[in-house]
């Protein structure tokens, strides 16, 4: 299941990096819990699905041209480390903006339960019971 | 890491059938979510964090007196690990014994239990897990 998983994900950053960001929303489980970085002006816990819309919905708001690519999958059991590429232009100042993070994906069953977002590789692997 | 997960979550039940509900907390990520059953008044409460915990263990045990939960079979499923599970309690103010049985599907991200949900039925707690009978 684990190569499935990356397979799953790879194929939602494919769509996100064309700006569907709703690529792969069939696979979160009803449950699903998001966890934005921390520094995030929204952070929090997202729980469900609809939560998890709303925060995206609140998050793009802002911007244009918003994509996010993976740059590299790390599989960890039933998780999935990604480390991603935002990028965004300012919907009223046309700033770009350009930022990297990781995103930890973890499935149970075919199905995604927890998204969780880190600004360090070593937070990222840590979370997943790995280390540098 | 699966088979370290079943024995951690196996050492959990050697503290609950003895009514230790404090045992395996340490493991308890800080945002782990416990989901109870669907049917249950209180179903469309999310229990989160290790307070969300405390909090729904409170109410189980005010309920209850000489509350056990044993396990009876433990499945590994890659990262989760699905038990069948055997409440035996009395009720608080009426003495009267009761017995349960149904099925936590845990779930590990790295070493830390993420998930803890409670199914009624075997089925639904193998699908869960992407396994089936």
């Amino acid at each position: 299941m684990s190569q499935e998983n990356v397979e799953i994900v790879r194929a939602a950053y494919e769509e996100w990096e064309q700006g569907d960001l709703g690529a792969g929303v069939d696979r979160y489980d009803r449950h699903v819990l998001f966890i934005p970085l921390a520094d995030f002006p929204d952070a929090g816990l997202y729980l469900g699905t609809e939560a998890f819309r709303g925060f995206m919905r609140g998050w793009l708001e802002p911007f244009t041209n918003f994509t996010i690519s993976a740059e590299e999958f790390i599989e960890a059991g039933d998780s999935v480390v990604v480390a991603a590429h935002q990028r965004a232009v300012g919907q009223e100042s046309g700033a770009p903006t350009d930022l990297r993070y990781f995103h930890v994906w973890t499935f149970r069953g075919r199905l995604v339960i927890r998204l969780e977002l880190f600004r360090d590789r070593a937070d990222a692997l840590e979370a997943v019971g790995l280390s540098e | 890491m699966s088979r370290e997960n079943v024995d951690a979550v196996r050492a959990i039940y050697e503290g609950w059938a003895q009514g230790d509900f404090t045992a395996g907390t340490e493991r308890y990520d800080r945002h782990i979510i416990y989901i109870p059953l669907g049917e249950l008044p209180d179903s469309e409460a999310r229990y989160i964090g290790l307070e969300g915990v405390r909090e729904y263990m409170r109410g189980q045990l005010e309920a209850w007196t000489k509350l056990t939960i044993a396990a009876e079979e433990l499945i590994e499923a890659g990262d989760s690990v699905v038990v069948a599970a055997q409440w035996r309690s009395e009720g608080q103010e009426s003495g009267v014994p009761s017995e349960w049985r149904g099925f936590h599907v845990w779930t590990f991200r790295g070493r830390a239990v993420i998930r803890l949900e409670l199914f009624r039925d075997r089925a639904d707690a193998l699908e869960a897990v992407g396994l089936s009978e």
